[in-house]
């Protein structure tokens, strides 16, 4: 177990930080709509580090390069590269994705002419600049641990400090910039904390991998959750688990490199977000699409057996000579209704197995009840949601005939397809503008009611 | 100093072997323009970024392959080409169902996509590195000076060149099949459904079409090196015309020029500069860099000198634009000198109308000099007086000028200080059949809200 040695243990602390710091910056980045900028960053640290490395042969031939002249040649290259970036983005025919991509192939054709000089050079062999190529967490020493964690946490406390700032910028960057905030200072820090980053991330994972380190991480955060704090916190909390997973896997095989491991690892969290994620995940999404579906289907039975009881209702008052009434059950049914239970009324095309589950959910919520016949029934709060129900779909049908000139036969179609999507602040205001009479809680059918209640109340 | 000779001295010894790198380079760098050019003007050229990383399976996939299939002795190019295309496929399919999930932005889903396959090339070539004998670093980066010695059988023709010559053939049968299906869904998306040119399949096309260049290109400039031949040279075409077949000629003809010039420069010149500067002992840098570096110049030429876009051209016609402004103002300000009836001299009209209208003294100086040369403005014995079509100038942009205030506050109910500043910046944007609508509208005014004459059009 060579990985649990004081060093490795060390360069696993060194790396889990610098992962939870690219989740963190990633966020803001991804948030900014800039997840790209980060490639192009890591793309120009490649000719900045081999431009040090040749500087520093120049200035002292054959010392020693400590990471840090390294990294500063990385942040200096990186600079230019963001510069040429937004100039690029001036010109109208480049703007957009050229813009990146120019910046992205010229510095590497630079980064991989300056590294065939290096190679030639006396001491080029001995600089352990392929590690910046691919990344090599392992070669690290205590010393250059030290000073990469150490710069990781400092980057991780300004952006909490900053937070609230940098939140606002990437949110509503006009809205900022009229409340008076230094907007293109607050893009300024973010693009330098990213260069950073980045510059500090390039020895561990490898200057063609710490995109995926930034931008994978919040990418699947967002799965989990809708609020920013907590985002925040999921996004730093999967690059560290990723940078710190993807160490302990390159410690104990000698094969396997660290960069690819931390980037596969992250990815393999994207994937377990993007399936389990609590809010945007694959089986919440079918988990809740399904219980849509089914209040739906309770929803249109509720409204099916009020209606029917209602035309039943009708039809017998017509029929019945003046001063004989209706039976109380289907009188009170359209007008007193509190108080009363009705049969159910089975809507036409409900499948069986659906009609089960339906009458599951139907009890649980208190609106069916299985009468001593074996009947069932709507409870009086079943007739209350049905009227509720039935009022939301005739506002709805009422509005668009009305101010919607639909014909009559449309209104109900279409006010099928809107009543499920409509919230109860929605039927107020439906109630506002139709301004019509609620003496008995629900409004007539602006449409004759087809159901044939005798044949609708026979048991199914 | 003695750079030149050095230069001469190391071009002198171009061999058969230069020759055979330039021609696969080239090839490669006009195989790249075709997609290159699409992708550009779709604004999707970091497609190609995300499909140079994903390459990197198919490639180390195809080599797993067929190092199986012939025990370990060699490779096969069109198990290099399936390769190439089902990466291009598999990373496009993967990217579009990201992006329709609409959890997370486009650019995001390109950056999970991409890194996550350039990872797993990476792993899996550590982890067959005895099956296979492929450096990393001379897949990404590409290296010409060892594709070359690799030949086709017994003759003496690089697989290289082979494989530039398959795939510009590929790339120019495309284009030439489905130009006006490419052109349509570049253009105008809209009216290409309309005709039944599905975007998507063309989406696909063209990711498939960038991966097989790609993957042609690996021996040569590398798998991610070619990404500067797949946005710079497009991207310099674009700058110095509007005419797609002109853009795709243009940046095929600049991807060659610049393979040629890079490998001369890598091999002549970096070398002696090196040297001068006082880095001893490098002999030729990688070419495969070098020529995206041309590339790269090359843009920079022409982000300055192109004739429509380049910032010189922008400068010329910002210049000539501010000097027909000082122009107009030195007109419109005789002509109301001569209103008033009160000649001014020569050096003192230059200063009131340079301080008036912000403009620097030499401009108008110039403007000045322009008028006399064009014989609107006679400047002999010290001041300046409006020669007959002088007069007409000047008359037509105080005619624009007063109109324009009287519009402001007739129509527009602006207060009275706000009058001239607006009219002074609009009198040179008015056109004639403006002028005439604004009368019109204003019902023939003769006089402007601060009662002064408006002069009939001429």
């Amino acid at each position: 177990m060579s990985w649990l040695s004081y060093n490795s243990l060390l360069v696993l602390a060194g790396t889990t930080l610098l992962g939870a710091a690219c989740g963190l910056i990633g966020f803001f980045l991804t948030l900014r709509r800039q997840a790209l900028l980060s490639d192009v960053i890591s793309h120009a640290a490649l000719p900045g580090v081999a431009l040090a490395f040749i500087v520093g042969e120049w200035l002292v031939p054959n010392g020693q390069r400590s990471v840090l002249w390294l990294a500063g040649g990385a942040l200096f290259a990186s600079a230019i590269a963001v510069m040429i970036c937004s100039t690029l983005q001036r010109l109208r025919p480049l703007r957009g994705d050229a813009a990146f991509g120019i910046p992205l192939g010229g510095f590497l054709a630079v980064g991989v002419v300056l590294f065939s000089v290096v190679q030639q050079m006396p001491s080029g062999n001995a600089a352990g600049l392929e590690s910046y190529l691919f990344g090599r967490a392992a070669a690290l020493s205590t010393n250059d641990v030290f000073l990469l964690g150490g710069l990781a946490a400092g980057v991780l406390v300004v952006c909490l400090v900053c937070q609230k700032e940098l939140l606002l910028v990437a949110f509503d960057p006009e809205h900022a910039l009229a409340q008076g905030w230094p907007v293109a200072r607050l893009d300024a820090l973010l693009t330098a904390m990213v260069a950073c980053i980045c510059v500090l991330a390039l020895p561990m994972v490898g200057f063609l991998l710490v995109v995926a380190l930034m931008v994978t991480p919040p990418a699947a955060a967002r799965f989990w959750t809708h609020r920013t704090g907590l985002m925040m916190a999921v996004s730093s909390l999967l690059g560290m688990l990723a940078a710190g997973a993807g160490t302990i896997v390159s410690g104990m095989s000698e094969q396997v490199p660290t960069g690819p491991a931390i980037v596969l690892f992250a990815t393999l969290l994207f994937i377990v977000s993007a399936i389990c994620g609590a809010s945007h995940g694959w089986i919440h999404r079918w988990w809740s699409d399904r219980r849509q579906r089914s209040e739906r289907a309770l929803d249109d039975l509720l409204r099916n057996t009020y209606e029917a009881h209602e035309a039943a209702q009708d039809r017998q008052a017509a029929l019945l000579p003046a001063g004989h009434d209706v039976a109380p059950e289907i009188k009170n049914a359209g007008v007193e209704g509190a108080g009363i239970e009705l049969p159910v009324v089975y809507p036409p095309h409900l499948r069986e197995t659906g009609l089960q589950a339906l009458k599951r959910m139907g009890t649980s919520r208190g609106f069916l009840r299985l009468d001593s016949r074996g009947k069932w029934r709507l409870t009086t709060l079943g007739v209350q949601r049905a009227k509720a129900v039935v009022l939301r779909h005739r506002l709805i049908e009422l509005y668009l005939i009305e101010h919607a000139e639909f014909p009559p036969d449309q209104g109900d179609r279409t006010a099928d397809l809107l009543e499920h999507a409509l919230g109860p602040h929605t039927v107020d205001e439906l109630k506002e503008i139709l301004r019509v009479d609620f003496g008995r809680g629900v409004v007539r059918s602006p449409h004759p009611l087809e159901t044939n209640a005798a044949e609708a109340m026979a048991p199914k | 100093m003695s750079i030149f000779p050095q230069m001469i001295e190391q071009l002198s010894t171009w061999c058969l072997i230069d020759t055979w790198m330039v021609v696969m380079a080239a090839l490669v760098a006009m195989a790249c323009a075709i997609p290159g050019c699409f992708l550009l003007l779709r604004r999707q050229s970091l497609l190609a970024d995300g499909v140079s990383h994903a390459a990197l399976p198919g490639i180390v996939g195809a080599f797993l392959v067929s190092a199986w299939l012939t025990h370990g002795s060699g490779w096969n190019f069109v198990l290099l080409l399936v390769g190439a295309a089902v990466t291009g496929v598999v990373a496009s399919v993967l990217i579009e169902f990201l992006q329709r999930l609409r959890t997370i932005h486009a650019d995001t889903a390109l950056g999970v996509v991409f890194t996550t396959l350039f990872a797993l090339g990476l792993l899996m070539l550590r982890l067959f590195a005895d099956k296979i004998h492929l450096d990393p670093s001379c897949i990404v980066f590409g290296n010409l000076e060892i594709a070359v010695v690799e030949t086709w059988g017994d003759s003496s023709l690089p697989i290289g060149v082979l494989a530039g010559l398959v795939t510009l053939g590929l790339n120019l049968a495309c284009l030439l099949l489905f130009y006006k299906e490419l052109m349509a869904a570049t253009f105008d998306p809209t009216f290409a459904e309309s005709q039944g040119i599905p975007a998507s399949r063309v989406q696909l096309l063209l990711a498939v079409l960038a991966s097989i260049t790609i993957v042609g290109a690996f021996q040569t400039v590398g798998s991610l090196l070619v990404l500067g031949m797949l946005v710079i040279p497009p991207a310099t075409a674009r700058l110095l015309t509007n005419s797609l077949p002109r853009m795709i000629a243009l940046s095929m003809a600049i991807g060659g020029l610049s393979a040629v010039l890079g490998h001369a420069l890598a091999i002549a010149a970096v070398g002696p500069l090196l040297d001068m500067a006082g880095i001893a002992g490098i002999e030729a840098v990688s070419t495969s860099g070098m020529m995206t570096l041309v590339a790269c110049l090359g843009l920079i030429v022409a982000m300055l000198f192109a004739p429509e876009n380049g910032a010189f051209s922008r400068m010329i016609q910002n210049f000539r634009m501010q000097l027909r402004i000082a122009e107009e103002d030195l007109l419109a300000v005789l002509y109301r000198l001569e209103e008033s009836d009160k000649p001014v001299r020569t050096d003192q009209l230059i200063t009131l109308v340079a301080s008036s209208s912000g403009q620097p003294h030499w401009r108008v100086w110039a403007a000045s000099r322009q008028l006399i040369r064009r014989g609107q403005v006679d400047g002999r014995d010290g001041v300046f007086h409006l020669t007959e079509s002088g007069r007409m100038g000047g008359q037509r942009i105080v005619r624009s000028h007063r109109l324009w205030e009287t519009f402001l506050a007739q129509r527009l109910g602006l207060r009275p200080e706000q009058w001239h500043e607006g009219a002074s910046r609009a009198e040179h944007f008015i056109t004639p059949a403006l002028r005439d609508e604004l009368a019109q509208e204003l019902e023939t005014p003769d006089q402007d809200p601060q009662g002064r004459t408006i002069p009939p059009e001429r």
